[in-house]
């Protein structure tokens, strides 16, 4: 039955000089005073000289100074503690560090001298020291046993109340001293949960080669041809990305539509960056997108088929062969030529009649003419007789001199050539009307024609949309449409807004419109007027591109066999690995069910035998819980789940009652808890430091709580902090009422006392 | 059920001493009282046994006439003069809850502070037929060893179906001085039950874990190889 004796600080915390407190024969010491005396620190200095450490200090930041651990850096400290038995003395313990030595706080605990002495008076004077404290008084189970039995601090009731349900049931582990179990449990549970993951990452690194492995050879529709190369000599990233580019290349083939569309914004686009707003490109003009493209149509067609029309554009200073023209006019299919053609036919007629007579009669005229020439030429030179007499060689007559004879030769001439001028007269007059009636009228129409329709030869040139047919045409105009619906207005010319949503439509078209032109950069492929040529210039078609497929997938094939035996060696090697991490796993997952198991038997065990003086205590202390008597210890019937430990008013009650206790009914069942402890498992410890035990209470639990210590631990020593002089009073007096010793101590007025 | 055997046989096993006084000014149908004190004589347990519907008397006014009865009987008649007798006195009150529920008044009466300290034992028939079945010299003993009976117990626990227990543990809730007499177990050790359920592999894995630095970046799986 081992009690507290003496106990002196000095230099410990709030204890600057030396305090020397007897507990012997004491069933009851209370500790009162206002906050900041040093209540706690009484069992601070009980914890620290015990069991070597302070718990409150345990999961502390060790970049903690050590400031709060002594009073002053200057003065060792020194704690004594006297343990007794049947008020004689066990042993002292002794306690001291230099605190000006070490700046952090964990150094100071892992610096703190122990020393053990027979009897108090040599543990003063340093004298007579014993190694460790003898086996019978307490063993080395004592640091893992004392905040079960004997320390209940004010943290485990109050604080309990601010940790959400797991945390707290984590907690509650430390009350039935397997918070070291508990906290391995956790670690074991961890250490799986990496594992598992490091399981994820080595399948998904299979899955990922595995995918890799077979992606060598997946979606080659193309007969593997064997060929014999060095795969060093090959680029696999180059090839990949040949193959990759024509396949695009043929995707795009066979999206020729989207292709387009994307051009059509790039077009308009391009017309816009140019600066011309839409408004003048139209109403400038005067042209609709229809008229426009219509104009331009009958323009190109024009120019193509009167070709022979263009030397007439200067028509005016050139002569010209009315009878080709009107030929061309007659074979013409131009529908205004044609219409003219028709209404001067009588004319154009009359012209071709004049022309036909006019050719036969001077024809004839000429030959006569021709041939007369010729004859006396040669009759003039030649005759003999026309040179004796000059006689004419046709009708014989003598003209006797060469002057008669020419003389009536030009008045034959003057004759034939007045014939000929009245037929040319009439022709010429003939001639001058089809020119004015026919000619003059075509051509003024051609040159209205070509002057309204050139100039969109050049527009349509500037804005690179000259190959543009209707269809695309009336496309674009769809856009610009859209973009009216959109409130965007034309005839403002804003242009911003129109790129913007331009933009926006590009989103659809522009990685085709990307990838196409990537794919080119890439490949012996280029674009010429809108069509794929290769190098030479041949047109790129479907076949075109399988051929060229089918060569750089074979290649790939074969660099790929090579690589396929690698992957597999990897795959394998992390098969190998996943099985041991699997083993492995399967260990710890065996090891954590014993740990488990263990957890549970010791809770079972525990429960079992603490459960009736658990109920008992707290059907005592709880005297106004509401709807009930005592509570029970459940233990989760899971042993799959962490230990959860609930509180509840009857088996079937699911309900943590923790959850509806108050503050100062959770004091009560923590106290309850301990006490049911000591009652099941009496040890050597006769002793029970409840930090602020009664502090939440209210009048009747408080009473009750006494009332139980009395009855039921009369031969405990309890050692209470309160900062309420009337409970220490009320206390003190009840103890001595029963007949049990009992001391008050009250810190303020000791250290008034001390300074004074 | 005869209080008077009841009280006795707690008297004797507690080593106290029990008075009985009738009060016949008191308005109550049984006016019997029963006075336990302590070896120290310095604390009082006053046993009254009230009808339900005598409850709300006894909340109006009747504690403080009781108060002032036994402060007379304390001093001038019974000679137990003790000056401070009201703050040690503790009143425990049966009352029968066969026909009405009497959670709620109890509660009300247990948590006034006026006067004493009140406990208020509320008996249902079946519970006082059990008393009346153990009622002897014995009782004392009898629902000591029912309160510390594990299979009791553990029948209360699965729902109350121990009447036995359930009327003990009443006795012990609502009576302060009746202390638990049980045999001590022994504290088993956890980490001897580790030891016994974790073979030398489970052993060395746990030393690995404790050891492992869960900081510590995984590289590969062959850390946990």
């Amino acid at each position: 039955m081992i009690k507290i004796g003496r106990l002196k600080l000095q230099n410990f915390k709030s204890f600057e000089k030396s305090y020397e407190f007897d507990f012997t024969s004491k069933g009851l010491i209370i500790f009162d005073g206002p906050n900041g005396y040093g209540k706690t620190t009484i069992f601070d200095a009980l914890e620290l000289s015990l069991v070597k450490k302070i718990s409150r200090y345990i999961d502390i930041d060790s970049k903690v100074k050590n400031s709060g651990l002594i009073n002053s850096c200057d003065n060792k400290t020194n704690i004594f503690l006297e343990l007794i038995n049947c008020n004689s003395t066990n042993v002292v313990i002794a306690i001291d560090f230099d605190g000006g030595k070490y700046n952090k706080i964990n150094d100071v605990f892992s610096n703190i001298n122990y020393t053990y002495f027979y009897n108090w008076e040599d543990a003063i004077n340093n004298k007579n020291s014993i190694e460790e404290i003898p086996d019978f008084i307490f063993d080395n189970k004592v640091e893992n046993l004392f905040n079960i039995f004997n320390y209940i601090q004010q943290e485990e009731t109050v604080t309990f109340l601010k940790y959400d349900e797991k945390t707290r049931h984590s907690k509650i582990s430390s009350l039935f001293g397997i918070k070291n179990n508990t906290e391995a449990l956790k670690k074991i549970d961890d250490y799986i949960d990496l594992m598992e993951k490091e399981k994820v990452k080595i399948n998904n690194e299979i899955t990922e080669k595995e995918k890799e492995r077979d992606a060598l050879f997946s979606g080659n529709d193309i007969e593997v041809e064997s060929i014999e190369i060095n795969k060093e000599d090959f680029d696999k990233k180059e090839i990949l990305e040949k193959i990759n580019n024509y396949e695009k290349l043929k995707l795009i083939l066979g999206n020729e539509i989207k292709y387009k569309n994307s051009l059509h914004y790039y077009s308009i686009e391009s017309l816009l960056i140019s600066g011309v707003t839409l408004e003048d490109f139209f109403k400038y003009y005067k042209f609709s997108l229809e008229n426009f493209e219509e104009g331009r149509k009958r323009y190109k067609s024009l120019l193509n088929k009167v070709s022979w029309l263009n030397e007439l554009i200067e028509f005016t200073n050139t002569s010209i062969d009315l009878s080709v023209f009107l030929k061309n006019m007659e074979k013409t299919d131009i529908d205004f030529i044609r219409n003219i053609y028709d209404a001067n036919f009588v004319l154009i007629n009359g012209f071709f009649e004049q022309k036909s007579g006019l050719d036969g009669f001077s024809g004839e005229l000429e030959k006569f003419k021709n041939d007369r020439k010729i004859f006396l030429k040669s009759y003039i030179h030649n005759d003999k007789a026309f040179l004796d007499n000059c006689s004419c060689p046709v009708c014989g007559e003598d003209y006797k001199t060469r002057d008669k004879f020419n003389e009536k030769l030009a008045y034959f001439e003057d004759y034939l050539t007045s014939i000929s001028s009245d037929r040319i007269l009439i022709f010429n007059k003939i001639s001058d009307e089809v020119n004015d009636k026919v000619v003059r009228s075509v051509c003024d129409r051609i040159d209205y024609f070509v002057k309204r329709y050139y100039f969109l030869n050049d527009i349509l040139l500037s804005y690179e949309i000259y190959n543009y047919d209707l269809d695309n045409l009336k496309i674009i105009h769809e856009i610009l449409y859209n973009v009216e619906n959109l409130n965007f207005n034309v005839k403002s010319g804003n242009k911003t807004i129109l790129l913007e949503f331009l933009r926006t439509l590009e989103i659809y078209e522009a990685d085709i419109f990307l990838n196409y032109q990537m794919a080119l950069a890439k490949t012996d492929v280029e674009l010429v007027h809108n069509k794929l040529l290769d190098g030479g210039y041949f047109l790129v078609d479907e076949d075109y591109i399988n051929v060229r497929l089918s060569k750089y997938k074979n290649i790939l094939n074969t660099i790929n066999f090579s690589f396929y035996e690698d992957f597999n060696k990897f795959i394998k090697s992390k098969h190998e690995l996943l099985y041991r991490l699997g083993t492995k796993i399967e260990n710890v997952r065996k090891l954590r069910i014993n740990y488990n198991k263990s957890i549970k038997e010791y809770e079972t065990n525990l429960v079992s035998n603490i459960q009736i003086p658990f109920y008992i205590y707290t059907s005592k202390i709880l005297q106004t819980r509401k709807n009930g008597s005592g509570l029970f210890i459940k233990l989760s019937e899971n042993q799959n789940m962490n230990n959860f430990i609930k509180f509840c008013a009857s088996k079937d009650d699911d309900s943590d009652a923790w959850n509806r206790l108050s503050s100062g009914q959770l004091s009560g069942l923590v106290i309850a808890l301990t006490l049911s402890m000591n009652k099941a498992f009496p040890n050597k410890l006769k002793f029970l430091l409840i930090d602020d035990p009664v502090h939440y209470m209210d009048d009747i639990n408080m009473a009750s709580l006494i009332q139980l210590l009395m009855y039921e631990f009369s031969d405990y020593q309890f050692i209470f902090s309160t900062h309420d002089h009337k409970v220490s009073a009320y206390f003190k007096r009840k103890y001595h009422d029963y007949g049990l010793e009992a001391s008050t101590f009250n810190l303020k007025e000791m250290k008034l006392k001390n300074i004074s | 059920m005869n209080l008077e055997v009841i009280l006795k046989s707690i008297a004797d096993k507690y080593s106290m001493e029990l008075y009985n006084k009738n009060w016949d000014a008191f308005n109550f149908k049984n006016t019997n009282f029963y006075i336990m004190r302590d070896s120290n004589k310095k604390f009082f347990y006053v046993y009254l046994y009230l009808e339900f519907f005598e409850l709300n008397k006894f909340i109006d006014n009747l504690q403080a006439e009781i108060y002032i009865y036994l402060k007379d009987y304390f001093y001038v008649d019974s000679g137990l003069i003790y000056s401070g007798f009201e703050k040690n006195t503790t009143l425990v009150i049966f009352v029968d809850e066969s026909e009405y529920e009497v959670g709620d008044v109890c509660e009300y009466i247990e948590e006034d502070c006026s006067y004493f300290k009140k406990q208020v034992v509320a008996l249902s028939e079946s519970e006082k037929m059990y008393i009346n079945s153990i009622c002897s010299d014995n009782f004392a003993n009898t629902i000591d060893e029912v309160v510390v009976n594990k299979e009791e117990f553990d029948k209360f626990f699965k729902g109350n179906k121990s009447i036995s227990y359930a009327v003990a543990a009443k006795f012990y809730e609502k009576l302060p001085f009746l202390t638990l007499n049980r045999k001590d177990s022994k504290h088993i050790d956890i980490d001897n039950i580790l030891d016994e359920n974790l073979n030398e592999h489970d052993k060395e894995l746990l030393k690995i874990i404790l050891e492992f630095d869960f900081n510590k970046e995984i590289q590969s799986a062959e850390d946990f190889l």
